[in-house]
């Protein structure tokens, strides 16, 4: 077995393969499981929440290997669906709660406050913090952008946007971190 | 360069080492262990999308198959409601009480010309007037009235 990352289409062409389809998935996720979880965690901050979304992600990709067309997409494509599992988390806890969007935001900064990994770290506690005052769907135009540094063209066709109204979002959510981060005594 | 575009580039500057940050991960095995805890969750070994394509496609074409049947079964001619009219009517008493416009008043009224009518056949009812006040009660329940007025359907509807 090959030791260094598969490329793109040669998981497409595993994927494709009945013989080797176990083992391309299998690739697959030792590939994208960073970049899965690392989306989702910040997208609800809960880690056991994150863990159950980021399972349910892989799954649902295995159950629509049959939909991907283009290899070149295959990293947005699972990206697509992991911001599509996480909103619609978010959406179910939001409905069956009833909770504002404010009191979850709390609730979440309450959260970020206990965990102990992040107890020498303040900047990264309150740069956390502030990503819980941006809505789900900031929070994703922000990610992906900022962390997974796409382009705007391949956000848009994930959370389906235009490009002008993406680097509006964009601008929008990194004044809200500045503020709240400047608001909170933070400077970095 | 836009100033906005400056100020949202100092910014990522300014936080560039949140971008590979490992706090938010549940512990130090977790990604060795993800893809295989996912491969358990998925099942049997040889199970693929397209087995589980084709076996979806079976279960839909099955019940199909079903529904056609049944529907040319339950629509042949001749092949009627079963549900007897009483209990139509007292459905729909309880789903539209609005619509039949029920009042204290209709029943007061129906409680009166049952009444004459039983006094006239036995010649021993007493007029609703003159049942003792304690005996009329302030309300009547809905199901008194559906029961009452589903007895008199021929009457009253």
């Amino acid at each position: 077995m090959k030791n260094q990352a598969y490329s793109d289409s040669e998981l497409f062409d595993m994927l494709r393969n009945p013989v080797q389809q176990r083992q391309g998935f299998y690739q697959l996720m030792r590939k994208y499981r960073r970049r899965v979880y690392g989306l989702v965690v910040k997208m609800v901050f809960i880690t056991d929440d994150a863990d159950d979304i980021t399972q349910d992600t892989f799954i649902k990709v295995w159950e629509k290997l049959g939909d991907l067309k283009e290899p070149e997409k295959l990293g947005s494509w699972i990206l697509k669906i992991a911001a599509n599992e996480s909103l619609m988390h978010l959406r179910k806890k939001k409905l069956r709660y009833f909770i504002p969007l404010q009191d979850a935001s709390r609730e979440l900064e309450q959260y970020i406050d206990s965990l102990d990994a992040l107890d020498d770290n303040e900047g990264e506690k309150q740069f956390y913090k502030a990503l819980t005052t941006l809505t789900p769907k900031q929070r994703l135009v922000f990610q992906l952008k900022y962390f997974e540094e796409k382009p705007y063209m391949e956000i848009g066709e994930i959370v389906k946007l235009k490009e002008g109204t993406l680097k509006a979002t964009y601008h929008q959510c990194v004044k809200k971190i500045e503020n709240y981060i400047r608001q909170n005594g933070y400077e970095g | 360069m836009k100033d906005k575009d400056k100020h949202t580039a100092s910014f990522e500057k300014r936080f560039e080492h949140l971008r590979n940050s490992d706090s938010l991960i549940p512990g130090d095995d977790y990604f060795e262990e993800l893809p295989g805890r996912i491969q358990h969750r998925i099942g049997k070994p040889g199970r693929s999308p397209l087995a589980n394509w084709t076996f979806a496609l079976r279960v839909s074409a099955a019940v199909a198959g079903i529904a056609i049947i049944a529907f040319f079964i339950f629509n042949r001619p001749g092949n009627h409601s079963t549900i007897p009219r009483q209990e139509i009517i007292q459905q729909a008493l309880l789903d539209y009480p609005d619509m039949f416009n029920i009042n204290e008043y209709m029943i007061l009224e129906v409680m009166n010309e049952e009444n004459d009518t039983a006094s006239s056949k036995q010649q021993s009812q007493k007029n609703w007037q003159d049942i003792p006040e304690d005996s009329l009660r302030e309300s009547i329940t809905t199901d008194e009235i559906i029961d009452y007025l589903s007895e008199h359907e021929d009457i009253y509807l």
